[in-house]
């Protein structure tokens, strides 16, 4: 049987696909010419079907479609079993996979089951001569790896943010599938499952991080960051001197006696970028300074730095990305 | 004739059941002095104490006679010299009548009576004086710092019914013999006499004199015999800790040789520590000076040095009774102790400082450190520094290629030590090009861009007084002194070897520090490793630069201080003992004048940075340079003047956090420089 | 409770570090550590272990040098180490590697196999999921908390909104998230002393590797090109831009730019 087309697993977050997953298929969609074949996706959970229309939006033709009570909560197994048999069922070249903890653990299995290989957290894909050329981060960020998978389906778990949106599809054919899970991967059980909001989010996993220093003055004024945070999904941050003045508790303190973080953008708000306050979050790839003060030592280190009243500046900010986001 | 008789109405068994009494009363002691002396070697070998000993004589004088460091606060000083003295004259008075008693010599009747009998009895007047204030603190006063347990009652009122029952029996006595005018010398004892008369007649007061002789001489032996299980007992460790007491360099941590072979680090159990650390545990007396001193306590964390050292203090009772069979491997000092007092400890000395009694609380410390440290039980920010330290030559994960960037960054040139003297050339035996003074500038002044200023004011006041100089640059790795601190010692020693080799390639007259911590370890830790060099810090030779006029600062030129208030480091002051010379460049700037905070010199109050605490989390309490920077700005000065960066950036967190703009926290380097224009 | 750590040591990323041109391998002359994520493995075994009693192995593939990972794992507080170094296993990709590990996995008794989430050279984070793959254990990842009773695990796994709670009966394999612990520091000293822990060193015949799946010989993914992004340094500072909302406009411009929000 001939291989083609791109398969992209979807992922489904408070009842709909994840951003990460709208990009996957947008992406699909650009890299289907050179693949040869048709993009689908696979839903994969329980009461998701009605995500199709939503993927066939981003240009999925197919849509398969595994619903199922053992789906509910994320299992590394069963949820192997089912990416796995949509993967029987679409006979991609290309599989994408979301680049969170679960994707990832999907990927690797279905890789190793399948024998072939995988490569994770990729930012860009381009066709090649005969794989796909994917390039990813390593070495702490430091290096860009590009690789390929040297044999077919060319598996790939994709980084939230990398490409952009594409709709003007149409529909996507609902293929239901069943799947005899293994008994043995059923082992786990749930005991519960506890969602905070996007403000309490771990500060070391988060992607983006909006933190705040002394200069946001008091902890009423925090509200302004965690409003930019909510809207960016984001977790905030705080430095030693904000905790120290008591404003948030110490889970929150971004630097060397706090944590060490490495998201992909930390905005600084009020932060003079102290030696202490930067071992702490030098590894972002985007650092962005929002500070009063010109000397302040952060902007000799932030790769976008503006000089004004973060009071002012952050509203605005959140302001135009939510009307910017929305267009969108 | 002016007299009296000795032993006078004291029945025949009573004198027998004296001696026999204080026979077996000074085999207690004796005994148990032995036996604690027993104690003590159990603990590690000290090595060599240092000091000379005259040095220890004269400190003996100072402290164990005049009681000087006691005396530091006025009323206890009055109490205690007061009871001390008047016992000690007491005693030495009924020792000479020893000689007339039990050895037939006659000297006392006459003149000689009149004035022994009158100094006894001023001393006595003097002695029950001070025992009274003293009751009189605990009891009505009630400081926080002193205890009221069993012993600190039972002290107070033997010594009381002690003098009590002594001028009883005097002025039973004088009552008894009707009132001989000679004996009005005896003023107490005669009043007493007085009063007594009142109610009884003579031949009841003879039995009266009786009894209460015999009280007083039970009372007497009783108190000999159990000397050494109550609070008496430092009358004989506190003078045997002074003179023993450790005279190497206070800068100096103790150094662990073989510490490959060793097969622990540090104190554990209650017979790592070195023998002199165990004596001086007997010492204590609860006075609480060194808790009421200590940073940490203030700031609310759970250390107290007076706690560790009771805590130490019960183990070492508890386990080291000269049993044998008693295993001591066991006495674990971490039973008692909690982790989190160790590391909140900043090392500033303070403790030390104050005990009255000599005790070395910050070295058991350091000691109950070091094991923690090598058992694995540091973790989190503070590790984190100890292995950046270890790989990359500095505690906060930078670059070593980045080390000159202080001053390459602010378009700043200066002399490189290895482009000066090369050390290939030097190795063969060239001569090298004169360098004055090795600037040896620090992590902090390396890489925080708040002690970078203070390198870069260094580098001008330097330029400006033409003094030969020249800096490691990047070959310049971290002095590992707050590794040391940490209780990493072999980081130290390998860190420290390391800096030695490179420091060794070169010819300098002097090391020039610009903080108190490198100027610290280089001056008196490294000498362990071997090194041999004259280390200064940057005041000392700012001072220097100023009095021989090479550093002018010119009058006119108005300075923006007006009220400088002067912090002293604790590295710089009660570690190295400078103190004037900061003052004295504070005060040639122009228009200033110098205000000092109540806790000054070296009874400086730390600035909560030393110890490794810039590095670790301590989360109980309240930060302690908002306290400092507090006692700071309470002086009312515009500027608050430091000579070491941790200070300086610590008291600077302070004032943001107090919000004041209007202050400004600077080196007296900074402020030197600025004023030079 | 007996638990086996797999550990790797890596290239010090924040260490000067220089790219060979043609096979894109790192230089190796510069500081090789142990993986900072396995730190946070090693650390919650031996939690387990002072709570529950019981024996860590820590088990490592790679080649000589990587004894000084090990010992530091030893210094931690690992009982014993197991080396996995064989010529053949060179220039294995990370699967190959899972695969090495899972042979030797074959040979030792455990109740628990513990990992880091990730390395920080290559940063796949594959070996986790594909060492329970190829063992048929279950697998929780990214766990931010790890509790025993009897034969069952409790472990909370992290995700974007909070955490699921499993229960899940051993043997099994779990990867730790940075944050669940704090790793313990091992003095020098500790680290000389644990020379004398026993380490054993297996190569790839002692635990029955097909040299087909290993090493240049069994690579499924290829690196075709590697290049180095350069040091970061002061970017772009914006002071004249007229009002917040402009200057709001200009920052969200360089945002979606750079594809971060």
């Amino acid at each position: 049987m001939s291989q083609s087309g791109i398969l992209v697993i979807g992922e489904v977050r408070g009842g709909k696909l994840t951003g990460a997953t709208l990009e996957s298929i947008s992406e699909a969609g650009r890299l289907a010419a050179a693949v040869g074949g048709d993009v689908s996706v696979g839903l994969l959970g329980e009461g998701v079907t009605a995500l199709a229309s939503a993927a066939g939006a981003y240009g999925a033709s197919t849509a398969y479609v595994v619903d199922a009570a053992e789906l509910a909560v994320f299992r590394s197994c069963p949820y192997t079993d089912a990416a796995m048999a949509c993967i029987s069922a679409a006979d991609p070249r290309v599989v994408l996979l979301p680049n969170s903890a679960d994707g990832r653990e999907m990927a690797t299995r279905c890789a190793a089951r399948l024998s072939v290989g995988v490569v994770n957290d990729v930012t860009v894909l381009e066709p090649g001569d005969a794989h796909l050329r994917a390039t990813h981060p390593c070495f702490g960020g430091s290096v860009l790896a590009e690789k390929e998978c040297l044999s077919d389906p060319q598996i790939f778990t994709v980084r939230p943010n990398s490409f952009a949106r594409a709709e003007g599809g149409g529909d996507a054919a609902v293929v239901p599938l069943t799947v005899d899970f293994t008994p043995s991967g059923m082992l786990a059980r749930v005991v519960d499952v506890v969602s905070e909001r996007a403000g309490v989010l771990s500060l070391e996993e988060a992607a983006i991080i909006v933190s705040g220093g002394r200069g946001v003055g008091s902890p009423e004024n925090f509200a302004v960051l965690e409003e930019l945070a909510a809207l960016l999904g984001a977790a905030v941050g705080a430095s030693r001197a904000v905790v120290d003045a008591g404003w948030k508790p110490s889970t929150y303190q971004v630097g060397q006696t706090g944590k060490i973080v490495s998201p992909t953008l930390y905005i600084a708000c009020g932060i003079s970028g102290s030696i202490q306050h930067k071992a702490g979050m030098q590894t972002s790839d985007v650092i962005v300074a929002i500070n009063k003060d010109p000397e302040a030592p952060i902007f000799n280190f932030a790769t976008f730095g503006i000089v004004g009243d973060l009071h002012q500046i952050v509203p605005a900010l959140t302001e135009e990305i939510r009307r910017r986001k929305a267009v969108a | 004739m002016q007299t009296r008789e000795l032993l006078w109405n004291v029945p025949g068994w009573a004198e027998v059941a004296m001696y026999l009494g204080a026979a077996v009363a000074f085999l207690m002691l004796a005994t148990d002095v032995v036996r604690r002396i027993g104690m003590y070697r159990r603990g590690r070998p000290s090595g060599s104490l240092g000091g000379t000993i005259r040095a220890r004589v004269c400190d003996l004088f100072s402290n164990g006679l005049l009681q000087l460091r006691l005396a530091r606060d006025r009323f206890a000083g009055v109490m205690h010299l007061s009871l001390f003295w008047g016992f000690v004259v007491l005693l030495i008075g009924t020792i000479i009548l020893v000689f007339q008693i039990d050895f037939g010599l006659e000297f006392f009747y006459g003149r000689f009576y009149l004035i022994f009998s009158f100094c006894m009895e001023v001393a006595g007047l003097l002695f029950l004086a001070g025992v009274t204030l003293a009751m009189y603190r605990r009891w009505v006063r009630r400081p926080d710092r002193l205890t009221r347990r069993w012993d600190d009652y039972y002290a107070l009122i033997v010594l009381w019914a002690l003098g009590g029952t002594g001028f009883l029996l005097e002025g039973a006595r004088i009552a008894a013999e009707s009132f001989p005018s000679f004996e009005r010398v005896s003023f107490v004892g005669y009043s007493v006499g007085r009063v007594l008369s009142v109610f009884a007649g003579p031949t009841t007061l003879q039995s009266v004199h009786q009894y209460d002789w015999v009280i007083h001489m039970a009372m007497a032996i009783g108190f000999i015999a159990i000397f050494s299980y109550t609070k008496f007992l430092h009358a004989l460790t506190a003078p045997a800790g002074i003179v023993l007491r450790d005279r190497r360099p206070k800068g100096a941590m103790t150094f662990v040789p073989d510490i490959e072979e060793v097969e622990r680090v540090g104190a554990g159990v209650i017979t790592d520590f070195p023998w002199s650390d165990l004596a001086d545990l007997d010492a204590c007396t609860r006075c609480g000076r060194c808790e009421d001193a200590c940073p940490a306590h203030a700031a609310g964390r759970p250390l107290s040095p007076m706690q560790i050292v009771l805590k130490a203090q019960g183990v070492m009772r508890t386990w080291l009774d000269d049993n044998p069979d008693r295993s001591a491997d066991v006495a674990g000092l971490y039973d008692q102790i909690d982790d989190d007092e160790i590391w909140s400890c900043m090392t500033c000395r303070a403790c030390v400082e104050q005990c009255p009694v000599a005790i070395n609380q910050l070295g058991k410390i350091s000691e109950l450190r070091r094991f923690l440290t090598n058992e694995g039980r540091l973790t989190g920010s503070a590790a984190k520094a100890l292995e950046s330290m270890s790989m990359r030559g500095n505690p906060w994960q930078l670059k070593q290629k980045d080390r000159l960037a202080w001053a390459t960054e602010a378009g700043l040139e200066v002399p490189v030590m290895a482009v000066v003297q090369d050390p290939d050339e030097l190795a063969l035996g060239t001569e090298p090009e004169p360098v004055d003074y090795l600037f040896y500038v620090g992590c902090a002044g390396s890489y925080d861009p708040r002690a970078q200023k203070i390198a870069r004011a260094v580098v001008r006041l330097l330029e400006a007084a033409g003094v030969s100089y020249a800096v490691l640059g990047e070959e310049e790795t971290c002095t590992c002194e707050a590794a040391r601190r940490m209780g990493e010692e072999m980081l130290f020693q390998v860190g420290g070897n390391a800096l030695k080799e490179t420091i060794d390639q070169y010819r300098f007259r002097r090391i020039l520090t610009m903080c108190p911590h490198c100027l610290n370890t280089l001056r008196n830790d490294y000498p362990q490793l071997g090194a041999d060099w004259e280390v200064v810090h940057h005041t000392q030779l700012l001072v220097e630069l100023v009095r021989e006029g090479r550093l002018s600062v010119p009058a006119g030129v108005a300075s923006a201080a007006s009220h400088i208030t002067y912090h002293d480091s604790c590295y710089l002051g009660r570690y190295n003992d400078v103190y004037d010379a900061p003052r004295a460049l504070v005060e040639a700037l122009p228009g200033a004048q110098l205000v000092e905070m109540a806790r000054r010199r070296s009874e400086s109050f730390c600035c909560g940075g030393g110890g490794g605490q810039m590095w670790m989390e301590v989360k109980i309490g309240e930060p302690v340079e908002f306290l400092r920077a507090g006692e700071a700005l309470a002086t009312g000065a515009d500027v608050v003047a430091t000579a070491c960066p941790f200070c300086k950036i610590m008291l600077d967190d302070g004032r943001k956090h107090l919000e004041r703009e209007d202050v400004g926290v600077y080196d007296v380097a900074e402020l030197l420089s600025d004023a030079l224009g | 409770m007996n638990t086996v750590v797999c550990i790797k040591q890596v290239v010090d990323t924040e260490a000067e570090k220089r790219l060979q041109p043609g096979d894109w391998r790192l230089d190796r002359t510069v500081e090789n550590i142990l993986n900072p994520y396995d730190e946070y493995a090693v650390e919650a075994a031996i939690q387990l272990k002072e709570e529950l009693g019981g024996e860590v192995t820590v088990l490592c593939m790679g080649p000589d040098e990587a004894e000084d990972a090990a010992r530091k794992a030893l210094a931690m507080g690992a009982d014993k180490a197991v080396m996995v170094t064989d010529s053949v296993l060179e220039n294995s990709d990370a699967q190959a590697t899972a695969y090495a590990l899972s042979q030797a996995l074959k040979t030792l008794e455990f109740d628990l196999v513990l990992c880091g989430v990730m390395s920080t050279d290559a940063q796949t984070g594959l070996v986790p999921a594909a060492l329970a793959e190829l063992l048929d254990l279950p697998m929780l990842g990214n766990t931010s908390r790890i509790e025993a009773a009897g034969d069952t695990l409790k472990v909370n796994r992290q995700t974007d909104e909070g955490y699921i709670a499993y229960e899940c009966p051993m043997p099994a394999v779990v990867a730790v998230a940075k944050g669940i612990n704090e790793p313990r520091y091992p003095s020098i000293k500790g680290i000389m002393g644990a020379k004398k822990k026993p380490l054993e060193t297996m190569s790839a015949a002692d635990i029955g590797i097909d040299t087909a799946m290993v090493g240049s010989a069994g690579a499924r993914t290829s690196v075709l090109a590697a290049t180095q992004v350069p040091p970061r340094t002061a970017g772009e500072r914006l002071s004249d831009y007229g009002t917040p909302e402009e200057g709001a406009a200009k920052l969200a411009d360089f945002l979606f730019d750079a594809k971060v929000v």
